[in-house]
């Protein structure tokens, strides 16, 4: 490199070095107060890794310039001032061995430009873990204006009451690609037991195997029936009574159905809608997710 | 060069941060960087609050432990200590650290800790509880309620964490207790007749337990993870005779005794294994394998006795059912990321799932003795998908993005009946389904601090398994924000349009969601704001066949499902002087349905109100939920805080007043900080 400078007549740029986390304390004692805490503060306790994984300049890149200009912002790594990727080539340096972040290349949020720094405070978190930027879901809500709204409904999960985080669904690296539904979406929900659905983590009665499975669920997915974040509907449902919900489906349309021959609408002989009995579907029909005993779910 | 004045800044952000939250319903504990002090090798910073909670509530008290279900007495607000060695050399453990919300006795309480020793183990753990109580009109969903209560353990140590072999252990447990009440549907002629059903008392008892051991080994720059995990769940849910519980439905059958056992209890081994590369500079790759084989076996013992009015007198019905349930499932993906130059990233990702679900039960008669009737029954799914992104970034502030996804759904089934009687079998068929979908969109930072981002998908599917599925959809996201200093600006657009017919129905939506939030930080951390206002706009039309007999038997109608749905946010804090602070916050969700008047359904139940009907179905849920809020926090002195909260639920449908409620939620706590 030095002598393709020297051919162009030009003076070869000085070589940066690295100095040590040391010298950047003198300047910098606000980041360094209380970095003991921080994750990466490991790396400078163990005094393992080269100067070039370690400390300050792990991150930032060699400091000698920077010093030596004293303080020259441009001879040093600032991280608001690079790209999405950029950002995001600095920090899997170290943390691409992390098996959730196995997916962060294609995640949405990568996609959309949205980086590590969007989410994380590396010198300014207050969180006990992951150096979020603020609490998790104060994260999350900053984008998701949507999602944050359906949690102030009557009827969700625990997210603001702080019984459940975002990442227990989902995970924000990246997820692998669903394996209900058509496998396109969602994008960002983490699977239960490697490849079932999130919802099955903690709702592990749902999870079967059944012998009568109800194939929606399989195959659907849960938000087939559930507005998974929130609802004005009792139990997250799509709507506030059942049996429209399932009259959409079960109305024997040839085409729809896993045989293709319609799925079945119940019959006027015994589901008279005049009684309340039969607007309730799953008065009768109350293992809906699956059943060991009744192929109609009654039990 | 730092000064003072930007450590101060620091701590302000910090402690602003928290007037940011979206109505806690706890107050917040600071972790001040400021208050460390040094012990030894350690540095420690320690905050707990404990108080007393209250609740007051008015109207349905039922539909308000089914939505917030705070109640009364005394807490653990919230408790934080965080121990961590000053050199990173400690002796046990370089860090140390606890968080707990809720403890005592709040229907929502969790916990996390961390403990780790540099290089050589970190040990994680999180417990929550969580009281979850249901107990609705049956006019919802019919004959069901619980009280219930969750509570769940994650617990993972992971040895040498760091190097480049590490041993991963975990141990997760979820136990599922709580009484609760459900019905059946009674299928026999006699006493049982085939359009009645009764009610059961349970006693949930549910558990489930995972263990894990694993693997993580880096070298010749891949990375490489195997976990072997094996899950075990049991269910012996009693159940017992709930005939007498009050009811809203008709048609319940009078049982003299009932008891019904139904244990299930069943295994699941995953074994998964990953491999992904480590610098990814100019090609990357990664694949996983998830493999699960799972069973659980059942039996089912029930006795019912009720009284024939026919006959006058008393009938017993015994059913004993016995079988297992089984699902094999194997997942796997691979992903190549190629990235020519820093503009450039194009990954593609193949996808591979495919699981069998398949079951026997067997059905005992009256004797018990001998196998009256056998069903086997399968159903398997198979996805395979493909899915091309690339992002360009032509100019530093502006980025293109486009994708092509593929998939292919095989869904096959079958089955097989035996009987003392005659046998038959249902032939294994297959439904495939082929989607395509392709997304474009863009990002552009015109300013610093301004981001703009829009996408667009539209897709087709040829053959959905439900009428409600996706066929032919398009969805657009648009997104905004704008950052200076301390000040946000966000808005967001998503619209979703799908429109799935068939040769004699159609089913469509139109999903449009809007939304705009602020944020506004003072200088010195004295004043923040919160605001944001949403606006979630649902129509849907789906032909359903009316069967109510009055009609024609048969007849394709529509149901409509009409949902405008407005919320509103706003929080401020307020530090009125060092030693007094303020929290003020509003929320409201209110659904105004379809603009209409509430109609009576004509000659269905009044039951519901909210369906208007002429051979169609109107279905719309007005309601309004408003909760306003205010905290008071009160600086005693260096460590110790006065802080008294006050939260009003109200909750008001517009249909059915006797589910409206309205609550008042507070506490008054101290926090100790030191």
């Amino acid at each position: 490199m030095v002598c393709l400078w020297t051919a162009a007549g030009q003076t070869p740029p000085e070589p940066n070095k690295y100095v040590g986390s040391q010298v950047c304390q003198a300047c910098h004692p606000d980041l360094w107060q209380g970095f003991n805490r921080n994750p990466h503060f490991k790396s400078i306790a163990l005094a393992k890794a080269p100067p070039e994984e370690t400390g300050c300049e792990g991150c930032h890149g060699p400091g000698e310039l920077h010093v030596k200009g004293m303080g020259d912002k441009s001879k040093i790594i600032r991280f608001p001032y690079l790209s999405p990727n950029q950002v995001l080539d600095h920090c899997l340096s170290c943390h691409a061995k992390d098996i959730g972040k196995m997916h962060i290349r294609r995640s949405s949020h990568s996609t959309g430009e949205v980086s590590c720094i969007s989410c994380h405070s590396i010198h300014h978190s207050n969180q006990i873990k992951y150096l979020l930027a603020d609490e998790q879901r104060e994260v999350c809500y900053q984008c998701h204006l949507d999602i944050r709204a359906r949690f102030e409904l009557p009827y969700k999960h625990r997210v603001n009451e702080g019984a459940i985080q975002c990442s227990d669904c989902h995970n924000p690296h990246g997820a692998p690609m669903a394996t209900w539904k058509t496998a396109q979406s969602p994008r960002m929900v983490s699977h239960a037991f490697g490849n079932d659905m999130a919802c099955l983590k903690c709702h592990t009665d749902k999870r079967g195997p059944f012998v009568y499975e109800h194939t929606p669920v399989r195959v659907e997915g849960c938000q087939a029936c559930h507005n998974s974040h929130g609802s004005v509907n009792p139990r997250l449902l799509t709507r506030p009574a059942v049996f429209t919900m399932c009259l959409e489906c079960h109305n024997s349309v040839m085409g729809f159905g896993p045989r293709g021959g319609g799925i079945p609408a119940p019959g006027t002989s015994l589901h008279n809608l005049a009684d309340p009995q039969f607007q309730n579907c799953l008065t009768c029909h109350v293992r809906i997710h699956g059943s060991n005993s009744d192929s109609l779910f009654r039990r | 060069m730092k000064t003072p004045t930007a450590i101060r800044l620091a701590t302000a952000f910090v402690l602003a941060s928290f007037a940011l939250e979206a109505q806690p319903v706890v107050a917040p504990t600071p972790d001040r960087p400021d208050d460390i002090e040094k012990a030894g090798v350690y540095t420690i910073s320690n905050s707990f609050e404990a108080g007393y909670r209250f609740s007051d509530v008015s109207g349905n008290r039922d539909v308000y432990r089914s939505s917030v279900n705070f109640g009364n007495g005394l807490r653990l607000c919230e408790g934080q200590l965080r121990v961590n060695t000053q050199e990173g050399k400690g002796s046990f453990f370089d860090e140390f650290a606890f968080n707990t919300v809720g403890a005592g006795n709040d229907p929502y309480q969790s916990s996390i800790l961390r403990v780790e020793k540099n290089a050589l183990y970190r040990y994680d753990m999180q417990f929550r509880i969580v009281n979850y109580f249901n107990r609705l009109p049956s006019l919802w969903n019919g004959e069901h309620g619980v009280d219930s209560k969750r509570v769940f353990q994650n617990h993972d140590l992971t040895l040498f964490p760091g190097t480049r072999f590490e041993v991963l252990l975990g141990y997760d447990r979820s136990n599922y207790t709580g009484p609760g009440f459900s019905s059946e549907g009674v299928s026999r002629g006699g006493a049982f007749r085939r359009d009645q059903f009764i009610r059961l008392t349970n006693n949930l008892r549910q558990l489930n337990n995972q263990y894990r051991v694993g693997v993580n080994v880096r070298a010749a720059g891949l990375a490489i993870t195997f976990m072997q995990a094996f899950d075990n769940y049991k269910e012996d849910t009693e159940y017992g005779d709930g005939s007498v519980f009050p009811t809203q439905a008709t048609n319940v059958q009078p049982v003299e005794s009932l008891r019904r056992d139904e244990p299930i209890h069943g295994n699941t081994p995953v074994t998964s294994v990953a491999i992904r590369t480590e610098n990814e500079r100019l090609v990357g790759f990664h694949g996983r394998y998830v493999y699960a084989s799972g069973s659980r076996n059942f039996a089912l013992r029930e006795d019912v006795t009720a009284l024939d009015p026919a006959r006058g007198f008393s009938t017993l019905r015994q059913t004993a059912i016995f079988g297992e349930g089984r699902r094999k499932q194997g997942s796997g993906d691979f992903t190549v990321t190629v990235m020519p130059s820093d503009p450039w990233t194009i990954t593609n990702t193949t996808s591979i799932n495919n699981s069998r679900i398949s079951g026997d039960v067997a059905l005992l008669a009256r004797n018990l003795l001998t196998i009256e009737s056998m069903f086997l029954q399968e159903l398997g799914v198979r996805h395979i998908s493909n899915a091309t992104e690339v992002s360009f970034r032509p100019l530093p502030k502006f980025g293109l993005y486009g994708a092509y996804r593929f998939s292919t759904r095989r869904i096959r089934t079958r089955g097989f009946f035996q009987s003392s009687r005659f046998d038959f079998e249902v032939p294994a068929a297959d439904q495939e389904n082929d989607i395509h979908s392709g997304v474009g969109g863009f990002r552009w930072r015109p300013i610093r601090g301004l981001r703009v981002s829009f996408d667009a998908e539209v897709g087709r599917a040829d053959r959905p398994l439900t009428p409600i599925g996706e066929r032919e959809f398009h969805n657009e996201t648009a997104r905004v924000q704008w950052r200076k200093k301390a000040f946000v600006f966000g808005a967001s657009f998503k619209s979703a349009v799908n429109d799935n017919s068939a040769s004699l129905i159609n089913h469509s939506y139109t999903s449009r969601q809007f939304g705009v939030n602020t944020s506004w930080t003072q200088q010195d951390g004295r004043f923040t704001l919160d605001a944001n206002y949403t606006k979630l706009d649902l129509n849907t039309a789906s032909g359903i066949f009316n069967f109510f007999p009055a009609t024609e038997p048969g007849v394709e109608r529509h149901s409509f499902y009409t949902s405008n749905l407005h919320t509103l946010y706003f929080g401020s804090r307020i530090q009125a002087c060092p030693r007094l602070t303020f929290y003020l916050g509003y929320s409201l969700a209110k659904d105004t349905g379809d603009g209409r008047s509430p109609t009576f359904t004509l000659g269905v139940t009044p039951a519901y109100p909210n369906f208007s009907f002429d051979g169609n179905f109107y279905n719309s849920f007005p309601l309004a939920y408003q909760s306003p809020l205010a905290r008071l926090s009160v600086q005693l002195n260096k460590v110790l805080s006065w802080n008294f909260g006050w939260q009003f639920y109200n909750y008001s449908e517009e249909f059915i007043g006797q589910q409206n409620y309205h609550a008042h939620v507070g506490y008054s706590s101290l926090r100790w900080t030191f």
